[in-house]
């Protein structure tokens, strides 16, 4: 902040506690306040912000709809493409590196982007995953790319990366939303059914993480993410 | 670009609710004081909490004597222009001035200078200048969010932030010519 911002900021403060005096000084005069009416006309207004609401989330289901289904596909193309999976499985060993617990999580380091398609050039892929997990299956769209990673017992993280013009929707009904910051970048954090989402981007690319795990442990994947050229 | 649907969560709406319970009063009683109807103070209350609902990222705390001298300047304002809307006229931007214009350090203050002076200029300053340089910096609002909350376009709040910006030097320049007399 300069010196002429600090001078108008302190300006500002001042200001504000004298209208606050001000105020306080003539409130005295004791001015009838009956706030009946204009309570009704409040909690109707928070009724018809609640109702806009999920109007608007009727789309967002929709897009949920599509994710699952999406993500199923994805599912059972993995499981035709037995042998990649093998392969996956045998090259853990080299390409993991163990690192630490935290919250009873053991973290491997992913020394490259093995497992990612020969094709893929300029992507994103995270460096960091809990112990267990492997690379399950990848899928590209028209300007999205999708990582899914699976431990033994099924449970999955989903990586998606895809340039800023596309669309996308995030479920928030009875869902805790803040706003977070990942690597500088703002972002929002979701927290619905132990599922936790976190959405962010750059300038260039916007980039959602899905999974089953507390969003200390979700943000220390997201703040892996790699460029790999 | 992507699209969150984010707005309108719960602990926004929590924030309002808080609000409006605890500032009320206070609105109303302001709206009162300036506008000597209470049916009008009523529609001032709405306004401004439909105006607070879209501004809620500005307040930090809620209890504080930050956000109720928020509230009571943006009501105070509010209902100035209810009171002058008939006769109001919209101040025109200035077409000597850049619309372009950045926050320079071609002024420095002394950041020693006495309390007196932040008094002093308060007392000589025009309300809405002094509103404006209060949303700009105290509250760190944008030009954007400041014109939308005034209602007015942002060319005029960037007019209105660089005359406030010279009212302010000019009453320094005497107060300082004072002090040197």
């Amino acid at each position: 902040m300069s010196k002429n911002e600090q001078f108008y900021y302190k300006l500002g403060q001042i200001y504000t506690e004298t209208v606050v005096d001000e105020y306080e000084d003539c409130k005295k005069l004791e001015t009838p306040i009956d706030s009946a009416n204009s309570d009704r006309w409040f909690w109707r207004f928070i009724l018809e912000q609640k109702q806009r609401r999920a109007f608007k989330l009727r789309y967002v289901a929709v897009f949920l709809l599509m994710l699952t289904l999406t993500t199923s596909i994805l599912s059972v193309i993995g499981e035709a493409r037995g042998f990649n999976v093998i392969k996956m499985l045998f090259d853990d060993q080299v390409r993991y590196t163990e690192l630490h617990f935290e919250d009873n999580i053991e973290f491997v380091r992913v020394e490259d982007a093995a497992d990612i398609p020969d094709d893929w050039v300029s992507y994103y892929y995270l460096s960091l995953i809990p112990k267990g997990y492997t690379v399950a299956d990848t899928s590209t769209g028209f300007n999205d790319k999708w990582i899914i990673y699976k431990d033994d017992e099924g449970n999955r993280i989903t990586f998606m990366q895809a340039s800023t013009d596309m669309t996308a929707q995030i479920d928030t009904e009875n869902a805790v939303v803040k706003e977070i910051e990942v690597n500088g970048l703002n972002g929002f954090i979701s927290l619905k059914e132990e599922v936790t989402i976190l959405t962010w981007h750059d300038n260039t690319n916007s980039f959602i993480l899905s999974g089953k795990y507390s969003s200390e442990v979700m943000l220390k994947l997201a703040e892996s993410i790699k460029y790999e050229k | 670009m992507l699209i969150f649907l984010m707005l309108e969560t719960n602990d926004e709406k929590e924030k309002l609710i808080e609000l409006y319970h605890l500032y009320k009063a206070d609105i109303l009683r302001v709206a009162f004081d300036i506008l000597s109807d209470y049916h009008e103070a009523e529609d001032v209350l709405h306004s401004i909490v439909i105006k607070l609902s879209k501004h809620l990222g500005v307040i930090d705390e809620v209890n504080s004597r930050k956000t109720k001298g928020f509230i009571i300047q943006i009501t105070r304002n509010y209902c100035y222009d209810v009171f002058n809307k008939r006769k109001r006229t919209e101040l025109k931007p200035d077409m000597t001035f850049e619309t372009t214009w950045t926050f320079e350090d071609e002024y420095i203050f002394d950041s020693h200078e006495d309390d007196a002076i932040f008094l002093h200029i308060i007392d000589r300053l025009r309300r809405d200048y002094s509103e404006i340089i209060t949303l700009k910096y105290y509250h760190e609002m944008s030009v954007k969010e400041i014109s939308k909350l005034l209602e007015i376009t942002e060319v005029n709040a960037r007019t209105r932030l660089h005359r406030a910006h010279s009212a302010v030097k000019q009453i320094i320049d005497e107060w300082r010519g004072l002090e040197h007399e």
